[in-house]
């Protein structure tokens, strides 16, 4: 891409590429917009050309948690323990670690933290362990297929929490699921990104998607957004130079994008105007039911039995 | 920790259901062992062809996974035999390492054509009796997961009669024992060598089937089942039949429990613990033969 004369980089789509793509881009000068990636060593290495859209981990995790706190207090209440399943790499046991250490100080006690491996021949033991113990609100931070089976296993063992409250969640967010699994997945929330429903760009977008036959991620409209935002900067830089990229970038205030956010504010390389939403998975669609701002649909809390 | 009776005893059932495909894998495995002396590194490659085999059926032609037993265990075995007869024998040269690495080849092969046909998304299907179960008072017991024993059961003993009781087991329990004097009384080696591998293949397929409805399908998931399959060979006997039932239910059981009680991450401690104990005191295996 040096040798290509490339001016900038939209891209990584995963934490782990992202770490390394922007490192080598870095070494070139070379302005590199991420637009999903959540570990917070992309921005946190102080490096000049990477700017990421979207929130990171420590965001999206506070996020997760004043609003899961928000949505209990509105509901009055109802539920006060928590269970914990997450996948035993980096993502899901750094996330509970996180969960474990903060929830008690928000009201919520945490039966009981249950880590397992990807992939994951079958879930019925800890199905058997959620049924034991009762939690009001489960807490799985899993990949798609550990998250799916996991809510087909529990369907199956009849097994109703309150609440299934995902962060980040590889599969809660996922139309994919929606579609396949509509009774397992029904009124299971996500704190997750997407995109904001009230703006009719991203309406349309996701129509034309659908029309293709394809399935509405969240990716799509980061990565839309991601490109939308590089394209501003390249218009006002008025230059292929990619320090003037680089610099119409770090003063970019982009506001016309198809996220939940406000105006784009980068500070170290992170958008600050950036944050999560909080999804339910209603019917056949998922809707965005938290901050009320955003939101297009009311959450259903607790779940009817 | 302490967990009431009702739980430990859904775990040890639950861990006799899984454990009944660990064994349909692990005959395939143990089978391919017994009598060509190889170490089947394409088996789990397989094991995902296989499924994602079961996955369009569904998806494309509307075929029940059940159903679709019927259509892949042929099929595998025809590939099975295939990929021994052409690919695996005579790429090996006559020397039992050269096929480590050629099926370890396959295996690569297979998986990235699966990576490139299907992108490495997670699949999995629907169907109606998915969520059935039986409400046995401490525990609902998944219907779909009582069929994969019955049938793997079934299967096993399928198996055992086959060699027991035919020709065509006679000739493969003769290859397996002396494949030179077979030779010299007209069994055609390299047939019976084909057959065999074929018989694994379709094992495989006739797992797949029965994993489908409950599980889902990636393309690097069968490694996911055969490293304990591996475990299960060796600790019931490489090569021997009732060595791998009963030593993939008695895993499955293991596995279970020490997800109970450790925790899921470390079900597999208590696998390999004994992995290591059977290795160290009786390393032919609770049912193999004397080397």
């Amino acid at each position: 891409m040096q040798s290509e004369g490339v001016v900038a980089i939209v891209g990584g789509y995963a934490s782990a590429i992202c770490l390394a793509t922007t490192q080598a881009a870095a070494r070139y000068d070379l302005p590199y917009v991420v637009d999903v990636g959540v570990t917070d060593a992309i921005v946190n290495r102080g490096l000049k050309n990477t700017f990421r859209f979207g929130p990171g981990f420590g965001t999206v995790t506070q996020q997760a948690m004043d609003n899961l706190t928000k949505i209990n207090e509105a509901a009055g209440k109802p539920a006060k323990t928590v269970m914990l399943v997450h996948e035993d790499g980096l993502f899901g046991a750094g996330l509970a670690k996180l969960l474990q250490a903060e929830l008690p100080k928000r009201g919520f006690e945490v039966l009981d933290t249950l880590p397992h491996p990807t992939p994951a021949r079958d879930m019925t033991n800890i199905a058997l362990q959620i049924k034991a113990k009762n939690p009001d609100i489960l807490i799985p931070s899993s990949y798609y297929g550990e998250f799916v089976l996991l809510a087909r296993t529990m369907q199956q063992q009849k097994i109703k929490p309150k609440a299934i409250y995902a962060v980040l969640n590889g599969a809660a967010s996922n139309f994919r699921f929606v579609k396949e699994f509509p009774e397992a997945a029904q009124f299971v929330m996500d704190c997750n990104h997407w995109h904001d429903p009230r703006k009719p760009a991203a309406e349309a977008l996701r129509k034309s998607l659908e029309a293709q036959g394809k399935f509405w991620t969240y990716n799509i409209p980061m990565n839309y957004s991601a490109v939308l935002l590089l394209a501003d900067a390249l218009e006002r830089a008025a230059s292929t130079d990619r320090a003037k990229v680089t610099e119409a970038l770090a003063s970019s205030t982009f506001a016309d994008h198809l996220m939940p956010y406000g105006p784009t504010k980068f500070v170290n390389g992170q958008n600050t105007g950036a944050a999560p939403v909080n999804t339910q998975v209603q019917g056949s669609d998922i809707k965005v039911i938290f901050p009320a701002e955003f939101s297009n649909a009311k959450v259903v809390f607790p779940v009817p039995a | 920790m302490m967990f009431s009776p009702e739980i430990v005893m859904a775990a040890v059932l639950n861990g006799v259901m899984t454990g009944s495909v660990y064994a349909l894998i692990a005959l395939g495995l143990t089978l391919v062992y017994g009598v060509l002396h190889i170490i089947n590194f394409a088996h789990g490659a397989m094991l995902t062809a296989a499924m994602f085999a079961v996955f369009v059926g569904h998806a494309v032609f509307r075929i029940d996974p059940y159903a679709m037993i019927a259509v892949v265990a042929p099929l595998f075995f025809a590939l099975g035999y295939a990929l021994q007869r052409w690919v695996i024998g005579p790429a090996a040269h006559g020397s039992e390492s050269n096929v480590l690495l050629v099926t370890l080849g396959l295996s690569i092969m297979i998986e990235n054509a699966l990576l490139a046909g299907f992108r490495s998304d997670t699949r999995s299907i629907d169907v109606p009796y998915a969520f059935s179960s039986l409400d046995l008072g401490f525990t609902f017991l998944s219907v779909p997961r009582l069929v994969a024993f019955g049938v793997s059961i079934a299967v096993a003993f399928l198996l055992w009669l086959l060699l027991a009781r035919t020709d065509a087991g006679k000739a493969i329990r003769a290859v397996a024992k002396e494949p030179t004097g077979a030779e010299l009384v007209g069994i055609r080696v390299e047939h019976v060598f084909a057959v065999t591998f074929g018989l694994g293949a379709a094992c495989v397929a006739v797992a797949a089937c029965l994993l489908m409805p409950t599980f889902y399908v990636s393309p690097r998931i069968g490694n996911a089942f055969v490293l304990v399959a591996f475990t299960i060979v060796v600790l019931g006997g490489m090569g021997s039949i009732p060595g791998a039932v009963l030593g993939a239910l008695f895993v499955g059981v293991v596995e279970s429990l020490s997800g109970l009680f450790f925790n899921e991450s470390l079900a597999q401690l208590g696998v390999f613990l004994i992995f290591i104990l059977v290795l160290l005191l009786r390393p032919r295996g609770l049912f193999g033969a004397k080397a």
